[in-house]
C-alpha cells in the first residue's frame, strides 16, 4: 500500500513539474505574449496575462486542472473544445499504430531472441535497423508515392458519418502504417523484445524448469509481460511525437496537426493545451506500468 | 600484443555495421569538404534557362521514373534546344498544370474501377495528390502558394540567389523548378546537418555522462535528482517539446537542436548510471577508493576514460544519427533551416508535388541522401555497441 | 561406436555395483560448428548404479558440468557433434547418431542437423521424469513471479501419475497441495505451510535448494543429478544438505550424481568418485580407495592441494592430448621418483590407454577396470602415486599472546546499523579486537555475519556509527582527510573479486603506477622499477605490464592485485576472501605467497573469509562472526571442534567439509533451523543446542559479554562448552 502512495505521489508531483516547465518555457522566455499577437486588453485579461507570473501560472493550473486551457490567442476558441474536438482521430491513430507495431514486433522479437545467430534472425536486425533509420516524412513519401502510384488516387478528407468500413480504412491505413513503422517504433520493440527474450532464455530458472520437463511459456510470459509493457510505455513519446510529422503528411486533423499550426501561428494557449494533454497521456501511461509492476512482481511490493 | 588481422577483424560481431557506417560517413564528409569537385554550380547560384532539368546521368533517368515523368522527359528532349540538356520547362507547358494552384481539376488520375466506387460519395476521392491542406488558410503551405513555379518563371528569383553566369555546364543530378543545381544542394544540405549536430551532441553528451556518472557513483540522493529531471523530460513527447521552444522563440536550428540535446540527457545519463552502477557492484569504486584516488579521478579517468569512452562515441553517432532525422524533419515542417538557406529537409518540403508527377529527382535524391546519413551514423553507432558488448562479453 | 543393447547386456553382468543405472560410454561432445569444433568432453565413460552416490570432481573447465548438463541437452550453445551412447535403464538418451566421420580423433563432417530436435524428443519423458536436476544457484532457478506453492504445483501437476494419492480422480488443488507440503516436510522444511506462498526473494539459498530437491522429488525420479548443489550456500547450511542426499538415497532409493569441485563435498558423500581433467575422466574407483591411495598424479595433486594448502603445487598440463608420451609426468611424484629408467621411457613415449581401450582390452565383462582405473600405465602397481602425508603447516607463529610486538590494530567499541526501509539491524554489534603487529587476524561466519563490513571499516571506506579504530595507537576515524590519503600507503586491502580492483581498460603497469600517485613527484624510471619489483615480488614477469587485465588468467590477476597493494609498501592488509573466486590449486598459490610476504616484509593481515581451511592456515587468531556479534576469540591452536567453547564456532567447523569423517556427529545435535536475526538476547539461541535443552531465560533476556576464559581465548556465551 506504501509503494501504491508513492507511485500515485510521484505521478502527481511529476505532472506538476512537467506544467511548470512548459510555463516557464513560454513565459520565460523574451518577447511580450500579448505585444506578438496585438491583443486587446480584455483577451490579455481573460488569459491572465495583466497578472504577475505566480498568479497566471497558479491559474492556468487551475484551469487545467478543471480541462479548461484557456482561449486561443488567433481565434479566440475555447482551446479545450479544439483538444476535443481533435483528439479522437489523434488517439485512434496512435493506438492503431501501437496495435499494429506489436502485432508485427512480438513475433519477430521473440523469433530474434530464440535464434539471434540464424539467417532469419540476422535478416530481422538489418532490417529493422534500416527500417529505423527512414525518417517518417521520407517514408510517408515513400509509402504515398507506391500507394498513388498502383491505386492512382489517395483519400484525405476524414470519413464522415457512421462508420463505414471502406472510408475508415483508407483514411486511417497509411498514417497508422508510416506512424507504427517509421519513428524507428516497430525496430525498438523488435530490439528490445529480443533482448528480452535472450534474457529470459538465459535465465537459471528457465533452465530449471526445462530441466523438470515443464511448459516454458507460462514461464516466460509472466517474465515478459511487464518489460513489453514498459517498452511500450517508453514508446509513447516517440510515437506522440512523429504524430507531428505524420498528420502533417498525410494531412490528418488531429492533435499533431492542430500543434503544427497553433506553432506556425504561435497560438501560446493551443501548444500549451496539446502539450501537457500529451505529458498528461504519457504519465497515465507510466503510472499505469509501475502500479502494473506492482501488481504483477513480487519483488516490488516491499 | 593481440593479432589484429583483417579477416579476424571481420570475424569479431558488429564489424560489418562498423565499416559500412564509417564508409558512408566517410563519404559524406569527403562531400562536404570537396563539394565544388562534383558540381560547377553552387547552391545559390540559379540556372534559369534550365529549370527542372533531369539528371545528366543516363541510367538514372529510367530509375524510378513514373510513367508520366517519362512522357514529360521524352517530350522536352525530343523538342530540346542543345544536345547536352533537354529542354527547360517553362510555365506554358501543358505538364506544368499540377502546379497550379487549382489542386481539384488537375490531371485527376482514373480512379480503377472497384475502389473507386467504393469512394465515389467522398468528393476528394480524386485529387490524386495529398493535397496541401486547402484549409489551413495558407498559412505556411508551401509548394502551391505564390512562390511556385509559376511566378518563378515569369523572372522572380524569390530571393534564392542570383542568376548563374555559366549555364552550359551539365547537372549531374538535375536541377529544381528554381534552377539550382541539385548536386550543389545535397553537397549544402550535408553541411548544415552536420553542424547542429554537433550542437546536439554537446548538449546531450556534455551534461548527460556528467549528470549519469554523478548519479552512478554518489547514489543516494543525487540519483533522485537525476532520476526526477530525467522522468520529467521523458513525459513530453521529444517533437512536440521543440515545438514549444520554438513557438515561444523565433525559430532557429541551433534553438531546437539545443533542445533536442537536453532531450537525450536522460538516455545517456541512465545508460552511464546504470554502467557505473555495475561497476561499483563489482567493488570497482571501492577499490579506487582504497587506492587513495581522489574522487575527480576515479569519476574522469577510471569510470569515464576507460569504462565510459567507447559509450561516449557509440552515443555520439547515435545521437548525429538523431540529430539529423529530427534536422531534415524540422525543416520539413518549415521550422528548422528556412529557404533560401538549404537543407535536405526543406528541398524535400518545397518539392512535395513533383514527387508524383514525374520530376523524382528533386525528391528522390534528398531522401537518398538523409537515409543513407542517418543509416551511416546508426551503423556506426549499433556496430560499434556490438563491439563493445562482444569486448565486455555480454 | 558400441552398441546399445551391448552395453546394456554388460551393465546388467556386472554384479560388483548392483544394477547399473545410468551408463555413459565413451561419449565425446564437440563444441561449435562451421568446421571449427572445441572438443569439451573426450572419450568419457561412466556408470551409476541404483540407489548408488556418484562424485563427479574436477577444477572447474574440466568438463564435469558439461558432460552431465549437454547429455540433458541444458547447456548454452547445443553441441555441434556427438559421439558414444548413454542409456538410462536401457533407454538410450541420445538419439540414433548420423554418421561421424573422424580422422585422426578430430571431426571433420558435420551430421545430421536436426539432431538437437531428435535430442529433445528423446529426453521427452525423462527430463524431470526419470531424470531430476539441481543447480549450484537455489535462488536463481525458482522463477520469481511464482510462489513456492505454484512450483511444487507444477510439478506435481506433471507428475500426477506418479503419486498414488493424486491420481485418483477426486483429488483435486486440495489434495495436491497435502501431498505438496508432505515433500516440502520431507526435505526438512518444517515449516512448509507458511513457505508454501513465499516468492523466491523471500527464502534463503538453503531453502530454496531445499525447494528444488522436493519439486524433483514430485517426479520420484530414479536418478538426481546436483551441479555444485552447495556451493553459494553457507558451510552449516550444506553439511545439511548433504545430510539430506544421504538420507534421500536410503529412503527413496535414488540415485545421485553431485558434481563439485570440492573434495570435501564429494567424500562425504559420495561412494564413488570419477576425477576429470580436461574433458576426460582421468580416474575412477572407490570413493575411500581414490581419496586414500589415488592412481594418477592429477588427482594426487587435487588432493594435496586440499589437503597440504599454501605449499606451491605443479600446476596440471593444459592439454593433456598435447605431445607424446603421459603428460603428466611433469607433475608425477612416481615418474620422479619409484619408476625404473626402463618403466619411464614408456610414460615419455607412449601415451597411457583411456577409459574405452582399457575396457576393451579387459575383456567382455570389463571387470575390474569399470570401477578402478586410472589413465596410467602403471595403475596396477600400489601406492605409487600416493597423497603426500599431509604436513603440519610450518608458521613462523607469534607467542601466545601474540602481542609481544604489540598490535598493529586495535578496535575498540566499533557499531554500525544499517537500514533498509522501515527495518534496520546491526552489521558491527561493539566490536573490539586486535591485531598483532606481523600477525593474522583470520575472521570467519557465515555470509551476513558483518565480517566485510569490519573490514571495510577498518579502511574508513565504511562510515561507522560509534567506537574507535587504532592504527599504531591513532585513531584512522579521527584523521583528516588528507593525513588518511597518506594512511592509505600503509593500509591496503585485498578483494574477492579482481575485475573489480584492475580496470579493464588499462595496463597492469598503469593500474601499478596509480599506487605511487600520492608518494610524490617520481620519474618515469623510477616508478618503471618500482612497478617492476612489485610483479616480481608476487611472482609476475615484469613483461606483463605491458598486458591487460583481461590477457591474464584468473590466478594472474589476483596476484596483480596483491602487487597493487604492495607498490606502496605497506604495513597492515585487509583480505576480504581474496582467493575465494579461484580455483584450488591457485588459491593455493595466492596462499602461499601471502605467507611468504608476512615471513619476509612482515606484514599483518585481517584475513577475512568464509572458508575455515583457509583461514587456519594463515590466521594466528581467530575470531568468529555472528549476526554482527564477535561471538568467541581464540587462538589457532586451539580453533578445533574439540577445543572451541561457543557452541557456534562448534556448528561452523563441524560443518566445514573434511577429509576427517566422525566429525559430522556433533552436527545430530544442532538444529536444523535457517539463522534469523534475533531482537534482544543471544542472537545464536535459535540453533543452540544448548539452549535449546536447557532453555534458560538469560539467553533469551540478555546478550552475553565477550568475557576472557583464559590468556587468548574470549567467548560470548553464558554456558561456554567445557574444555574435554
Amino acid at each position: 500500500m506504501r509503494s501504491i502512495a508513492k507511485i500515485v505521489g510521484f505521478f502527481a508531483g511529476s505532472l506538476l513539474l512537467v506544467s511548470l516547465l512548459i510555463f516557464s518555457i513560454i513565459h520565460l522566455t523574451p518577447g511580450d505574449i500579448a505585444e506578438i499577437h496585438n491583443l486587446s486588453p480584455g483577451t490579455a485579461h481573460q488569459l491572465y496575462l495583466d497578472r504577475p507570473l505566480p498568479a497566471q501560472y497558479f491559474l492556468w493550473l487551475k484551469g487545467c486542472l478543471g480541462f479548461d486551457f484557456g482561449i486561443s490567442m488567433v481565434n479566440g476558441a475555447k482551446v479545450s473544445s479544439q483538444i476535443a474536438e481533435y483528439a479522437p482521430p489523434t488517439l485512434l491513430l496512435t493506438f492503431g499504430s501501437l496495435f499494429l507495431s506489436l502485432m508485427v514486433a512480438i513475433p519477430l522479437g521473440v523469433y530474434r531472441g530464440l535464434r539471434p545467430v540464424s539467417p532469419l534472425g540476422k535478416f530481422i536486425s538489418l532490417g529493422i535497423y534500416t527500417l529505423s533509420s527512414i525518417p517518417v516524412f521520407v517514408l510517408g513519401y515513400i509509402v504515398l508515392a507506391v500507394v498513388f502510384g498502383v491505386f492512382r488516387f489517395y483519400v484525405t478528407t476524414p470519413p464522415d458519418g457512421p462508420f463505414q468500413f471502406w472510408p475508415y480504412i483508407s483514411y486511417y491505413s497509411l498514417p497508422i502504417f508510416v506512424l507504427a513503422v517509421g519513428n524507428g517504433t516497430i525496430g525498438e520493440f523488435v530490439r528490445f523484445i529480443s533482448l528480452e527474450v535472450q534474457n529470459v532464455n538465459s535465465a537459471m530458472f528457465i533452465k530449471a524448469a526445462r530441466a523438470r520437463g515443464s511448459r516454458l511459456w507460462k514461464h516466460f510470459f509472466r517474465s515478459m509481460v511487464l518489460p513489453i509493457f514498459n517498452i511500450i510505455v517508453t514508446n509513447m513519446a516517440v510515437l506522440l511525437g512523429g504524430l507531428v510529422v505524420v498528420e502533417r503528411i498525410f494531412n490528418f486533423h488531429g492533435l499533431g496537426w492542430l500543434s503544427w499550426e497553433a506553432t506556425l501561428k504561435r497560438d501560446f494557449s493551443v501548444i500549451m493545451g496539446i502539450t501537457l494533454v500529451m505529458a498528461f497521456l504519457i504519465r497515465v501511461f507510466m503510472l499505469a506500468n509501475d502500479l502494473l509492476a506492482v501488481w504483477l512482481d513480487p519483488r516490488m511490493r516491499e | 600484443m593481440r593479432r589484429n588481422g583483417f579477416g579476424r577483424y571481420l570475424k569479431q560481431p558488429g564489424s560489418y555495421r562498423i565499416l559500412a557506417g564509417s564508409a558512408i560517413v566517410g563519404l559524406l564528409a569527403l562531400a562536404t569538404l570537396t563539394g565544388s569537385v562534383w558540381t560547377h554550380y553552387g547552391p545559390d547560384e540559379l540556372d534559369l534557362e534550365h529549370l527542372l532539368t533531369p539528371p545528366s546521368v543516363g541510367w538514372m533517368k529510367k530509375l524510378l521514373a513514373t510513367k508520366e515523368g517519362l512522357r514529360i522527359q521524352e517530350r522536352n528532349q525530343a523538342g530540346g534546344r542543345g544536345d547536352s540538356h533537354p529542354r527547360a520547362l517553362t510555365p506554358d507547358d501543358e505538364n506544368l498544370d499540377f502546379l497550379k494552384a487549382d489542386p481539384g481539376e488537375a490531371d485527376r488520375p482514373p480512379a480503377s474501377g472497384g475502389s473507386g466506387s467504393v469512394l465515389a460519395n467522398g468528393e476528394s476521392a480524386g485529387g490524386g495528390i495529398p493535397r496541401a491542406s486547402a484549409d489551413s488558410g495558407g498559412t505556411g503551405d508551401s509548394s502551391l502558394k505564390g512562390d511556385g513555379a509559376g511566378a518563378e518563371a515569369s523572372g522572380g528569383q524569390g530571393g534564392y540567389g542570383q542568376e548563374a553566369k555559366h549555364t552550359n555546364k551539365p547537372h549531374l543530378l538535375g536541377t529544381d523548378k528554381n534552377g539550382r543545381d541539385m548536386m550543389a544542394l545535397l553537397i549544402a544540405g550535408a553541411r548544415t546537418c552536420f553542424l547542429p549536430g554537433l550542437v546536439t551532441c554537446a548538449f546531450a553528451l556534455g551534461l548527460g555522462v556528467p549528470l549519469g556518472l554523478f548519479a552512478g557513483y554518489y547514489g543516494g540522493r543525487v540519483r533522485k535528482i537525476v532520476g526526477t529531471f530525467n522522468s520529467t523530460i521523458l513525459s513530453l513527447p521529444r517533437l512536440v517539446l521543440i515545438l514549444v521552444v520554438i513557438c515561444a522563440l523565433e525559430p532557429n536550428v541551433y534553438y531546437t537542436m539545443g533542445v533536442l540535446g537536453a532531450t537525450l540527457i536522460p538516455r545517456v545519463s541512465e545508460l552511464i548510471a546504470t554502467r557505473v552502477r555495475i561497476l561499483s557492484n563489482m567493488g570497482f569504486i571501492l577499490a579506487a577508493k582504497e587506492a587513495a584516488l581522489s574522487d575527480f579521478k576515479i569519476l574522469y579517468r577510471h569510470l569515464f576514460w576507460y569504462q565510459n569512452r567507447a559509450v561516449f562515441f557509440i552515443q555520439f553517432s547515435l545521437i548525429m544519427a538523431e540529430s539529423i532525422l529530427v534536422e531534415t524533419t524540422l525543416s520539413y515542417l518549415q521550422f528548422g533551416t528556412k529557404p533560401p538557406e538549404v537543407s535536405w529537409g526543406n528541398i524535400i518540403e518545397g518539392s512535395q508535388m513533383s514527387f508524383f508527377s514525374g520530376f523524382y529527382w528533386i525528391t528522390f535524391f534528398p531522401a537518398v541522401a538523409i537515409i543513407l546519413a542517418i543509416l551511416g551514423f546508426f551503423y556506426l553507432g549499433d556496430g560499434l555497441n556490438a563491439r563493445l558488448a562482444y569486448r565486455e562479453g555480454r | 561406436m558400441k552398441d546399445d543393447e551391448a552395453s546394456g547386456d554388460e551393465a546388467s553382468g556386472d554384479a560388483a555395483s548392483g544394477e547399473t543405472l545410468l551408463s555413459i560410454r565413451d561419449l565425446c561432445i564437440w563444441f561449435g560448428g562451421g568446421g571449427q569444433y572445441l572438443k569439451a568432453v573426450n572419450h568419457a565413460s561412466m556408470e551409476v548404479g541404483r540407489g548408488e552416490i556418484v562424485g563427479l570432481i574436477g577444477q572447474s573447465g574440466s568438463g564435469k558440468t558439461t558432460l552431465a548438463m549437454a547429455l540433458l541437452g541444458l547447456v548454452k550453445g547445443y553441441p555441434g557433434l556427438w559421439s558414444g551412447t548413454a542409456t538410462l535403464d536401457g533407454k538410450s538418451l541420445l538419439p540414433e547418431m548420423g554418421k561421424l566421420i573422424l580422422r585422426k580423433g578430430e571431426a571433420v563432417e558435420k551430421r545430421y542437423i536436426p539432431f538437437q530436435r531428435a535430442h529433445r524428443r528423446q529426453l521427452h519423458g525423462i527430463l524431470g521424469r526419470e531424470i531430476a536436476t539441481i543447480f549450484q544457484e537455489p535462488k536463481a532457478s525458482l522463477d520469481p513471479f511464482y510462489t513456492v506453492g505454484e512450483h511444487i504445483l507444477e510439478a506435481l501437476e506433471r507428475n500426477r501419475d506418479r503419486h498414488a494419492a493424486a491420481s485418483a480422480a477426486a483429488a483435486g488443488a486440495r489434495g495436491l497441495k497435502a501431498i505438496g507440503i508432505g515433500l516440502l516436510k520431507d526435505v526438512g522444511l518444517v515449516d512448509a505451510e507458511n513457505l508454501w506462498g513465499l516468492h523466491p526473494h523471500e527464502i534463503s539459498g538453503g531453502m530454496a535448494q531445499r525447494v528444488m530437491i522436493s519439486m524433483a522429488l514430485c517426479a520420484k525420479p530414479k536418478l538426481l543429478i546436483a551441479d555444485e548443489p552447495s556451493t553459494s550456500l553457507d558451510v552449516t547450511t550444506q553439511a545439511k544438505l548433504l545430510q539430506l542426499f544421504l538420507r534421500l538415497r536410503d529412503t527413496h532409493g535414488l540415485s545421485i550424481i553431485i558434481i563439485s569441485h570440492d573434495i570435501g563435498v564429494i567424500q562425504e558423500i559420495s561412494s564413488r568418485i570419477y576425477v576429470m581433467h580436461r574433458g576426460s575422466v582421468v580416474e575412477t574407483g572407490a570413493s575411500a580407495r581414490v581419496l586414500s591411495s589415488p592412481k594418477h598424479p592429477y588427482t594426487a595433486s587435487l588432493l594435496d592441494s586440499f589437503s597440504r594448502f599454501g605449499q606451491k603445487l605443479p600446476l596440471p598440463p593444459p592439454d593433456p592430448d598435447a605431445g607424446a608420451g603421459c603428460a603428466y609426468r611433469d607433475m608425477c611424484a612416481a615418474y620422479r621418483g619409484v619408476l625404473t629408467p626402463g618403466e619411464r621411457g614408456r610414460c615419455e613415449a607412449e601415451k597411457p590407454m583411456g577409459q574405452a581401450e582399457s575396457l576393451a582390452a579387459a575383456g567382455p565383462l570389463g571387470g575390474k577396470a569399470r570401477n578402478d582405473w586410472s589413465k596410467c600405465h602403471f595403475r596396477e602397481k600400489t601406492k605409487i602415486h600416493g597423497p603426500s602425508t599431509p604436513s603440519t603447516i610450518h608458521l613462523d607463529r607469534l607467542d601466545a599472546q601474540g602481542g609481544s610486538r604489540g598490535n598493529i590494530v586495535e578496535v575498540r567499541g566499533l557499531r554500525k546499523r544499517f537500514s533498509q526501509g522501515t527495518r534496520s539491524f546491526l552489521a558491527l554489534n561493539d566490536i573490539s579486537l586486535s591485531i598483532p603487529q606481523g600477525g593474522t587476524y583470520g575472521l570467519v561466519g557465515e555470509s551476513g555475519s558483518g565480517k566485510s563490513t569490519l573490514g571495510l571499516s577498518l579502511m574508513a571506506l565504511q562510515e561507522v556509527d560509534g567506537g574507535e579504530i587504532l592504527y599504531k595507537g591513532e585513531d584512522i576515524l579521527k584523521r583528516s582527510k588528507a593525513e588518511m590519503l597518506i594512511l592509505r600507503r600503509e593500509i591496503r586491502m585485498l578483494f574477492q573479486h579482481p575485475e573489480g580492483v584492475l580496470n579493464s581498460g588499462m595496463t597492469i603497469e598503469s593500474i601499478l603506477a596509480e599506487g605511487l600517485e600520492r608518494e610524490g613527484n617520481m620519474d618515469a624510471a623510477e616508478k618503471k622499477r618500482r612497478v617492476s619489483e612489485a610483479l616480481e615480488q608476487v611472482r609476475l614477469d615484469p613483461s606483463h605490464g605491458a598486458r591487460y587485465p583481461s590477457n591474464l588468467s584468473s590466478g594472474e590477476k589476483q596476484r596483480a592485485t596483491i602487487a597493487r597493494a604492495l607498490i606502496t609498501k605497506p604495513a597492515f592488509l585487509v583480505c576480504d576472501e581474496p582467493v575465494a573466486s579461484l580455483d584450488l590449486a591457485i588459491q593455493s598459490q595466492v596462499m602461499s605467497l601471502l605467507k611468504e610476504f608476512q615471513r619476509h616484509l612482515g606484514l599483518s593481515y585481517l584475513f577475512i573469509s568464509h572458508n575455515l581451511a583457509l583461514v587456519k592456515i594463515l590466521a594466528h587468531r581467530i575470531g568468529v562472526m555472528y549476526m554482527g556479534y564477535l561471538v568467541e576469540e581464540a587462538r589457532v591452536e586451539h580453533f578445533t571442534v574439540a577445543h572451541v567453547r561457543h557452541p557456534y564456532s562448534r556448528l561452523l567447523l563441524a560443518s566445514t567439509p573434511s577429509l576427517d569423517p566422525g566429525i559430522r556427529d556433533v552436527l545430530s545435535a544442532y538444529p536444523d533451523v535457517e539463522p534469523v536475526r534475533l531482537d534482544g538476547g543471544c542472537p545464536f539461541r535459535n540453533r543452540c543446542p544448548v539452549y535449546l535443552s536447557q532453555g534458560d531465560k538469560i539467553c533469551e533476556t540478555t546478550m552475553p559479554p565477550l568475557a576472557e576464559l583464559s590468556p587468548g581465548e574470549r567467548v560470548a556465551c553464558h554456558f561456554p562448552l567445557g574444555k574435554p
